[in-house]
């Protein structure tokens, strides 16, 4: 279970506040308009902005005082997963060990993960020789290897197609499937995510936030409670 | 964390200890001086209103010219360009002293193109500015007009305006704004300008303000009037300095890579500007060049220990500098934004002032023999750091932009980050800062004929000697092997910044 | 720590340099250790005579070399100061850095009567503008004539570095007095460079650039001895020539004060004396020292001079006034 307990943070004169539980396993979408602090909620659970007060748990532990590499979450941001100038090689071993050296059982999984996302024949290139739903892809390969329980995705597909999106989903669940990781995915193409999230984090305003199943959004949407909160986004 | 800090104050340390230092040398200086009011005489009057009037004028040729030729350059990207501004930096880079010479053999009573007067005084000192600073002068404007956005230019041809009318709409409003700045800045140069009007001088009445500090030191041994003169020099270049504001016009990087495909061939208007300014460019190397093959090649007895002696203090200097810069930018601390000042520092406090009160200091104390390597390759690292600081700054800053969550987030040791992630990114621009501070202080003068000890001998010291008694032929030629060493140098920097692009 | 043992490399490199032996250093200016000038003659005579080694460091000119011994004071590696003239000479007293001689300079030839317990004479001249004869005809026969009714152009050297250039400082101030600073103002518009040294002004003399150049009378004796011309000539004024005697003297910082003085005496020997005026184209102070030939036809100037006490003490005012003066 991942618990976020009178969680608060502030940005600029923005304050955020969050309280919301996640079971195990679990995918949850977390929506709503710019500003209301979707990106600020994973950086505050990774640990790269600090919160003002509040608990992170994770299985009944707080992860506060676990230094940002040591969480049990990996995160995939909108851009910027790799290093440009390193070999995809090099930047998946990263994933597997601090200094990037790797023992032989360490290559075996690189290459086995490297062939799992498909990406086997790009192993000697840079990151700026793949398209961009490769670079993702192989910084999601990377988080795979990071063996992490909990996967924090901040809209890493929003700058693709619609078809690449989608591919990128599928990675994701068949990800998720397999490690049996909790994933939190932001996005703004909910419509898209409907199918495969079992929760959803809906921000009313930075400080309120409503953590729905499926059924319930629908049903909520249905009586035309969020048309102008999602609007445009939720339904582009 | 403690590792960078450590180095941002060893940084700052150093330069804050280098200008107590040489304050204290200053103080301690055995010169007496003379009543304060005796300083204050026509002959102030006269330096002042010479250093102002000179900088004026070179920096004000050297935009006027620049103008026209920065507007058709950048009319249509074209192919080639990179190694056109690399030409236009080049002027910039190269020793002042080829600049001088190159000057000398063309308009002197036996060169090229004999002038009317004397090419000592006023002609000189301008037509020796101007051809160092007009090229910077295209390439600065030339960069500023390159950033109109394309859709404006695009729209412009749709409407059919012809390049007059695009000239007034849309890139006059830009060259006036950018003229200011590129004017104070080159200004802020020549006024501080030492080895033009040093030599091209012609007497005292073409002294400026940094001239007379040396004067008043090697000349007069009066310290108090050197602190008068370097006064009223830091007084004024700082006016200027913020004259000049915030605006980020002295970086010496490159202009940006447009991408290939917008890439044509140079338009016939642009192959002539291209061909008039590097005839221009070149004409005092290519006169330089002509004057050494027309003498019998000599080698002088002091060349072999002359360039060891050159080559020494340019690696050590560059790599000092490199240091220091690097100590500069590798905290991002809010601490070291007290002390940016000091980044500055050799363009506010002149050069020669720093030089006397440290060597006066290393003399007192009886270190004089022993001082002269360490001072002017500390000196020349100093002089040279302003100029290598912001790309270095700009690539550090750039890195830790993109990577630092991710390294964080990786939970990469310092130490790791350091190998794999900015020393990858860093090490083109750091080769290019090592060879730009080599060039320059392979062409240093004014620091070692300063404290220049006995038998200490540079190659410009040299070059400087074989003029000083007119052997114009042998000056010419110690130049050109100068002139070849720094190019290949140069070389070396566009070759790693290459590198560093792909 | 790498800046560190960089800076320790480089001054080890330094001392090494500094280690060799224990020479006799003599500071001087540029054009006496020159190929052509007296050094190496001299350098050669002494050393086979005392069996030990001499260093000659030049300096640029008289002036400089005043200024750096004060610069460097009692820590100065110098044995011996040579080259700074009688003008500088109560200047230099007053530093306290010379030894006395104990020579006898009583018989010497001098162009006025004068001798000083620590600074030995060792040549002299007078200085003079020379001129090309085939290029100049209307030759000026007084500073006066030079300054208010010739047009003649003219190169001189920096009277702050350079001891020509403070001689001819001088000679205006003795012929023109309190009218000195006009004088300057209206010489000025027909100078064409001020340079530094000496050999710079004699230099652009020749390549052309002026019809005047300040320098000796004895200047002509070089072009007629080594170029067999009489192209050159020193042009004679009727006020006088300002006189130069060229001095040295031991300093007090060394650490072989006796070798010192030994030199000093070899300076005014007849060997060194005969190398003098073929060599550094002034008039020796010993009776019957050797001169080339061409000397006999150089003009025997009458002699103008400050003591070098009027000197001091004015130095720094004339110079100012030179160069308000000159920049107008």
């Amino acid at each position: 279970m991942l618990e976020l307990n009178n969680l608060s943070a502030r940005l600029g004169d923005q304050d955020f506040h969050w309280q919301c539980q996640l079971a195990e396993g679990e995918l949850m979408a977390v929506v709503g308009a710019s500003g209301l602090g979707k990106s600020t909620l994973l950086n505050v659970l990774m640990g790269l902005t600090p919160p003002t007060q509040g608990v992170i748990r994770w299985q009944g532990r707080s992860v506060l005082d676990l230094a940002v590499h040591d969480r049990p979450f990996g995160i995939l941001f909108q851009s910027h997963n790799l290093f440009d100038h390193l070999s995809l090689r090099l930047n998946l071993a990263l994933g597997l060990s601090r200094t990037g050296r790797l023992n032989e059982q360490q290559q075996h999984r690189l290459e086995a993960a490297a062939r799992r996302f498909e990406l086997h024949s790009m192993l000697d290139r840079t990151p700026d020789q793949l398209s961009g739903g490769q670079q993702q892809r192989a910084a999601l390969a990377r988080v795979f290897l990071q063996r992490k329980s909990v996967l924090l995705l901040d809209e890493p597909f929003s700058s693709l197609d619609p078809a690449l999106r989608q591919e990128g989903l599928d990675w994701v669940s068949d990800m998720q499937s397999e490690l049996g990781c909790t994933v939190l995915l932001v996005t703004h193409h909910l419509e898209e995510m409907l199918g495969v999230t079992d929760r959803i984090l809906l921000g009313l305003t930075a400080q309120q936030w409503l953590n729905l199943s499926v059924p319930e959004f629908r049903q909520k949407q249905a009586e035309g409670r969020f048309e102008s909160l999602l609007g445009s986004s939720g339904s582009r | 964390m403690t590792l960078t800090r450590t180095l941002a104050w060893l940084g700052t340390g150093a330069l804050l200890l280098t200008v107590v230092l040489a304050l204290a040398g200053m103080a301690l200086h055995p010169g007496q001086g003379y009543g304060w009011a005796s300083y204050f005489d026509a002959w102030l009057w006269q330096i002042v209103r010479f250093s102002v009037l000179q900088a004026g004028l070179s920096a004000g040729f050297s935009v006027v010219l620049a103008l026209p030729f920065a507007w058709v350059l950048s009319q249509q990207p074209f192919r080639g360009q990179w190694l056109l501004a690399g030409f236009l930096n080049l002027a910039f880079v190269l020793p002042v002293l080829a600049v001088v010479l190159g000057i000398v053999v063309l308009f002197g009573r036996q060169g090229w193109w004999p002038l009317a007067g004397t090419i000592y005084g006023l002609p000189g000192i301008l037509l020796a500015h101007v051809a160092l600073n007009w090229p910077f002068a295209v390439r600065l404007l030339w960069e500023r007009l390159n950033q109109v956005p394309p859709h404006h230019r695009r729209l412009a041809n749709i409407l059919g305006l012809t390049a007059f009318q695009r000239l007034h709409r849309i890139e006059w409003p830009i060259l006036k704004a950018a003229m200011g700045p590129v004017f104070v800045l080159i200004a802020l140069l020549c006024f501080s300008s030492f080895t033009v009007v040093l030599t091209l001088g012609g007497g005292p009445a073409n002294t400026n303000l940094e001239v007379a500090v040396y004067q008043a030191l090697k000349y007069d041994f009066d310290s108090r009037g050197a602190a008068l003169y370097a006064t009223l020099h830091g007084v004024m270049a700082l006016g200027l300095m913020a004259l000049l504001g915030r605006h980020r016009v002295g970086s010496m990087e490159m202009v940006a890579q447009p991408t290939r495909s917008v890439l044509q061939r140079a338009t016939g208007v642009q192959c002539g500007a291209i061909i008039v300014l590097l005839l221009s460019l070149l004409a005092p190397y290519l006169a330089l060049t002509q004057r050494a093959l027309r003498s019998r090649w000599q080698w002088p007895e002091m060349l072999n220990e002359a360039v060891i002696t050159s080559l020494g203090i340019a690696g050590f200097s560059a790599l000092v500098a490199v240091l220091l810069a690097l100590s500069r930018c590798v905290s991002a601390d809010s601490a070291r934004r007290r002390s940016v000042w000091l980044d500055f520092g050799v363009l506010v406090l002149p050069a020669m002032v720093l030089t006397t009160g440290l060597f006066l200091l290393c003399l007192r104390l009886g270190w004089a023999r022993q001082a002269t390597w360490p001072l002017i390759i500390w000196i020349n690292a100093l002089m040279a750091m302003p100029l290598i600081l912001q790309p270095i700054k700009a690539r550090i800053a750039a890195a830790r932009n993109q990577y630092q969550r991710l390294t964080r987030v990786l939970g990469l040791s310092r130490w790791v980050a350091l190998r794999v992630i900015y020393w990858p990114v860093l090490w083109p621009v750091l080769v290019w800062a090592l060879a730009l501070s080599a060039v320059l202080s392979l062409g240093d003068m004014g620091v070692a004929a300063l404290i220049g000890q006995l038998d200490f001998v540079t190659l410009p010291l040299l070059i400087f000697r074989a003029m000083g008694s007119y052997q114009m032929g042998l000056a010419a030629q110690l130049m050109v092997a100068l002139l070849v060493v720094c190019a290949t140098l140069l070389g070396l920097a566009e070759w790693a910044r290459g590198r560093g692009h792909a | 720590m790498t800046m560190k043992s960089i800076l320790a490399t480089a001054s080890l490199m330094t001392l090494s340099f500094a280690a060799h032996a224990e020479p006799l250093t003599i500071y001087t200016y540029e054009s006496f250790v020159s190929e052509w000038g007296p050094g190496p003659q001299i350098e050669a005579g002494f050393e086979a005579e005392c069996g030990c080694e001499v260093e000659f460091i030049g300096l640029e000119d008289g002036v400089a070399l005043l200024n750096r011994l004060r610069l460097e004071g009692a820590s100065s590696q110098a044995d011996v100061l040579l080259g700074i003239d009688d003008a500088l000479i109560a200047e230099a007293s007053e530093l306290n850095l010379t030894l006395p001689h104990g020579l006898d300079t009583s018989d010497l030839s001098l162009p006025y009567a004068w001798q000083d317990a620590d600074f030995v004479p060792y040549d002299y001249g007078h200085f003079a503008f020379v001129y090309d004869q085939t290029r100049v005809d209307a030759v000026p026969s007084s500073l006066q004539e030079l300054v208010y009714e010739s047009d003649l152009s003219v190169i001189y050297q920096d009277p702050r570095v350079s001891t020509p250039g403070q001689g001819l400082m001088l000679w205006m101030k003795s012929v023109f007095g309190d009218d000195a600073d006009q004088a300057w103002e209206t010489l000025q518009q027909r100078v064409v460079t001020v340079t530094p040294g000496w050999s710079e002004a004699y230099a652009l003399f020749q390549e052309g650039e002026s019809d005047l150049v300040l320098s000796y009378t004895t200047s002509p004796a070089y072009h007629m001895t080594w170029e067999d011309t009489d192209q050159y000539q020193a042009a004679e004024f009727s006020e006088g020539h300002y006189a130069q005697i060229e001095v040295a003297a031991a300093l007090a910082s060394s650490d072989q004060p006796e070798r010192a003085r030994e030199f000093l005496a070899y300076l005014i020997s007849k060997p060194a004396q005969d190398v003098m005026a073929g060599t550094n184209w002034m008039w020796p102070v010993l009776e019957g020292a050797e001169t080339p030939e061409a000397y006999d036809q150089m003009a025997r100037p009458d002699t103008l001079y400050f003591n070098s006490e009027t000197v001091a003490e004015n130095r720094r005012d004339w110079i100012r006034e030179w160069r308000t003066a000159a920049s107008q």
